[in-house]
């Protein structure tokens, strides 16, 4: 690629670009699809949230095996800039959530876009102190990545509370955070078992170990993933209180959401399950690729369970923006040897020795 | 029957791999060793340990017995109680889950003693060959077990 | 007589051999200090069990179980032990998968532990039950009418969750075991050497045992983190799946998870630096181990607090009286002095270990620990009381106040958990000595 060399000045320019594409896609051409930005964000904010996540808690539990592909989860960081300037957008967008006809002090339009661009903005600046501290082997790294979780919980909770929940106001499910924050650590891991395929396309060797530990967490994780989701389910189930099982029954009962929600059920939790059960398979790149695809894509429709009975999307426009966000990723991805310096003190960096980026 | 005794893992280690090297029959060597030395394991047996099947047998099973318990007791005597359904799958999956352990547990126990022929009697209270700090080696005459 | 000292004389510098030693010095004669605690803690468990006899001949009115708090502090101990529980298969089973080499050192402590805090925990049911002679109406078998029981409850799942578990973590247990009664047979003579030499199962470290012993210690590793992640969730089902305002809320699952292994974190520490102490294991217990276990307590300590935050947060949100009602009740309501000692000892005291000088303090971290197993009793009390004494009709509201007949039995449990882990300081071998050989030589 030509751009190897993205300035940050460049990147801030790249980022108002794709802005702009998405505003004017969202203002002009659809008007009558609210949810589609909504779910862009929502699942673009996983990743990237997630991503920086991983890296921050491999900081602080002195994860060895994160190590090899610890820069290439980090860089990913400048995106938590766009997101929260993508997030204003949701300004126009204000009117698919049923309580701002009747607003209260938690629950006002301006609080929730102001609270929530706050969060993501601290989240992007601890996470630049904290790429620029691990780059340089600061021992303040360690109270940077703190600070990134308990901001990542935060930001995470929020994404599920205010972005999610309050669309079907006032239903409430108090793990909704937890589970969402869990996902998108989910998401980081699947995003790294990426990053392991194509460094190891590269050429670059000594990854199993690291790809090996990627996939254990990766069953972990889809396995918590199933139990937050059994555990919010069978509460409700047996509750059987009106009000909280038709948030529920809309989505697993009439017709394209029986068939979505179970799919999702698979993709997300059978599938990497059964398939993580192989000690081989975890050894192996390309069989970890199979599995991250079932994965994101049950991810993907997930969310499409959760807001669509709600509000519709255009799946033309989410096709251009997910594929935006698709370039821009790779974009920022290819050319993070501009913005982040190779890791110089850190004697275990096996993967990230002068091998060619990409 | 040759004996060689070593107060360290290396020395042992570098021992067991001379031997292999010179073409002794893997399986008339037998080792003591005061933990489980994962090189020794490497170069004389790598194959996946028994125990294994055991466990994934148990777990399977006790899954089955799970579902397929709950569900015979509330058909064999129809009894709708807090108003859910009669198979209440969500309900069963509890049981069904904590068996799966259960039995996935337990035939791995079962499956170690079947495996390393445990208990011996004799073993428990001969005062010859006992479980020391010592890294030794055997090459016997005989396969080993 | 023992035969622990010649070995001494003959190898003194040898790690090996000073693993061996130091922990089965543990096992000697022990000394008066050793009597009179178990003295105390014999008589406090006596005193229990005198009271439960009591309370059997009595009847349940010597309780202060009435309408409408019909579980009080029995179903409080029953939580509180089982959380206390958790921590020993996190320490042994979760750190074992996660190759945390620190565990070695407490991971044999912290396993008898959960062994003897679920048994512990199981009595309290039986003593709630009233008549504890029909404890066996909670098998699963068909009674005389071949009605079987409901597997619909709860409860039910409590029997199959708690079971599973007691039975789980004492085959772990006794696996991890094996090899040190092994070592242990060596060093006794007479009857303890039977005893040691029958438990060892004729163990001698051949191959064949240990490829397939360390086969058979990865799979209950692995089994029982999935199984202690479900134990907790199950007893906090026992409360969310009522419709009590307080009770039913999704989070209860990862909150009484994550309290349960804070509270069971908490107790390692308040147990294992009298333990390390008495026994001079210093050299095998280090302070980096204790500072591991800080950092255990501070996490879960913020996940508390994070469902603390949620709960009433979302409370409120909902818009719904009866909900937001139940938490305002919690914080200004009859019972806020719990609910606010509850508050500081679990989500605001333990951040203080955010100082790395004090996670490393001994005697910090152990007045810590004793404050988070306070608070940890104290959020079960808080969680079942208030929510049961003001439900969704005033005519049926009401207080609780635990008799001394609770506060007694409630002691005795105290005294049957600490005197069956005394009994295992002078029985069994404390420190996993074959792992620690095994971490020493890496």
């Amino acid at each position: 690629m030509k751009d190897q060399h993205l300035s940050p000045r460049n990147l801030i320019v790249l980022f108002i670009v794709f802005g702009m594409v998405i505003a004017v896609l969202e203002t002009f051409v659809n008007q009558t699809s609210d949810g589609t930005l909504l779910l862009t964000l929502t699942f673009w904010t996983m990743l990237v949230q997630g991503a920086v996540s991983l890296a921050a808690v491999g900081e602080t539990a002195k994860g060895l095996w994160l190590i090899p592909i610890k820069r290439e989860l980090l860089c990913l960081y400048p995106l938590l800039l766009f997101m929260a300037l993508l997030y204003l957008l949701m300004g126009m967008r204000m009117d698919i959530y049923p309580w701002t006809a009747h607003p209260n002090a938690w629950l006002n339009a301006r609080f929730f876009i102001v609270r929530n661009f706050v969060v993501m903005m601290l989240a992007f600046w601890v996470a630049h102190l904290l790429a620029r501290s691990v780059m340089r082997g600061d021992p303040k790294k360690n109270t940077y990545a703190v600070l990134y979780i308990l901001l990542f919980v935060t930001s995470q909770s929020l994404v599920a509370f205010d972005w999610i929940m309050s669309l079907e106001y006032p239903w409430i499910s108090t793990l909704f955070g937890g589970h969402f924050f869990i996902q998108s650590f989910l998401m980081g891991l699947l995003f790294s078992a990426v990053v392991i395929f194509f460094r190891t396309r590269v050429g670059v060797t000594g990854l199993t170990e690291t790809l090996r530990d990627t996939g254990k967490m990766m069953f972990g994780f889809s396995f918590m993933w199933g139990g937050f989701l059994f555990a919010q389910y069978l509460t409700i189930w047996y509750g059987n209180i009106p009000e909280e099982v038709s948030f529920i029954l809309k989505r697993v009962d009439p017709a394209p959401y029986w068939g979505l929600s179970r799919l999702a059920l698979a993709l997300i939790f059978a599938i990497p399950f059964l398939a993580l059960l192989s000690r081989k398979l975890k050894t192996m790149p390309a069989g970890m690729l199979f599995v991250v695809l079932s994965s994101v894509v049950g991810l993907f429709i997930e969310k499409i369970i959760l807001i669509t009975p709600v509000v519709p999307v255009n799946p033309v426009v989410v096709g251009i923006e997910f594929f935006a966000m698709i370039v821009l990723v790779t974009l920022v991805f290819r050319t993070r040897d501009s913005f982040m310096p190779q890791l110089v003190t850190d004697p275990g960096g096996v993967g990230s020795v002068r091998a060619p980026s990409g | 029957m040759e004996r060689y005794e070593f107060d360290d893992k290396h020395g042992f280690v570098e021992k067991l791999e001379k031997l292999v090297d010179s073409g002794v029959q893997k399986q008339r060597i037998n080792t003591y060793t005061p933990y489980l030395v994962h090189e020794a394991e490497e170069l004389l047996d790598a194959s996946q340990s028994g125990v294994r099947a055991f466990t994934g047998a148990g777990a399977v099973t006790g899954l089955a017995t799970g579902f397929a318990f709950t569900i015979y007791t509330v058909l064999s005597w129809p009894l709708i109680t807090g108003g859910k359904p009669l198979i209440s799958l969500p309900a069963f999956l509890v049981i069904g889950y904590e068996l799966t352990i259960l039995f996935g547990c337990l035939t791995a126990l079962v499956g170690f003693f079947a495996l390393t022929r445990m208990p011996v009697i004799v073993n428990m209270f001969s005062a010859k060959e006992e479980f020391s700090q010592k890294f030794i080696i055997e090459v016997g005459d005989e396969v080993r077990r | 007589m023992d035969r622990v000292d010649d070995v001494v004389e003959h190898k003194k510098n040898d790690y090996h051999q000073a693993v061996e030693h130091d922990v089965l010095s543990a096992m000697k004669k022990p000394g008066i200090v050793y009597y009179v605690a178990l003295l105390i803690t014999g008589s406090c468990f006596a005193l229990g069990m005198g009271l439960w006899l009591y309370q059997i001949l009595v009847g349940m009115g010597v309780s202060g179980l009435n309408n409408p708090v019909g579980w009080g502090v029995y179903i409080t101990n029953f939580v509180f032990w089982v959380g206390i529980a958790h921590s020993g298969t996190l320490i042994s089973a979760v750190l074992y998968l996660f190759r945390a080499r620190f565990r070695s050192s407490i991971n044999r402590a912290a396993e008898a532990m959960t062994v003897f805090a679920v048994m512990t925990a199981g009595l309290f049911p039986l003593i709630h039950l009233g008549r504890s002679w029909f404890f066996f109406w909670l098998f699963p078998y068909p009674n005389e009418r071949l009605l079987w029981v409901n597997f619909r409850s709860p409860l039910m799942w409590d029997v199959f969750a708690v079971g599973t578990y007691f039975t789980v973590s004492s085959v772990f247990f006794y696996v991890g075991m094996i090899p040190d009664f092994a070592i242990a047979k060596r060093f006794h003579n007479g009857a303890r050497k039977w005893v040691y030499s029958f438990l060892s199962l004729g163990w001698k470290g051949t191959f064949q045992q240990w490829k397939h012993y360390g086969k058979l210690y990865m799979f209950l590793a692995a089994f029982a983190t999935p199984l202690v992640v479900s134990v907790h969730s199950v007893v906090s089902w026992d409360f969310a799946m009522s419709i009590l305002p307080g009770w039913h809320t999704t989070i209860f699952a990862p909150y009484f998870v994550a309290g349960a292994i804070f509270s069971g974190t908490a107790m390692v520490i308040t147990l294992v630096v009298p333990m390390r102490k008495i026994f001079g294991l210093e050299r095998h217990i280090t302070i980096d181990h204790f500072e591991s276990l800080a950092k255990i307590i501070l996490v879960t300590s913020i996940i508390v607090g994070y469902s603390y935050l949620v709960e009433f947060c979302l409370a409120m949100y909902s818009g719904n009286v009866f909900e937001a009602d139940a938490f305002i009740n919690r914080a200004v309501g009859p019972y806020r002095l719990w609910y606010w000692m509850m508050v500081s000892c679990n989500a605001i005291i333990p951040l203080t270990l955010f100082v790395r000088k004090w996670r490393r303090s001994l005697a910090f971290l152990y007045v810590l620990s004793i404050f988070v197993n306070i608070g940890m009793w104290l959020e079960r009390f808080v969680i079942i009381v208030t929510s049961l004494s003001k439900d969704f009709d005033p005519y049926s509201w009401g207080l609780y106040k635990p008799s001394l007949v609770e506060a007694g039995i409630t002691l005795g449990s105290f005294g049957f958990f600490l005197t069956l882990f005394l009994l295992f300081a002078k029985f069994l071998p404390v420190v996993a000595i074959s792992e620690l050989k095994e971490v020493a030589d890496e």
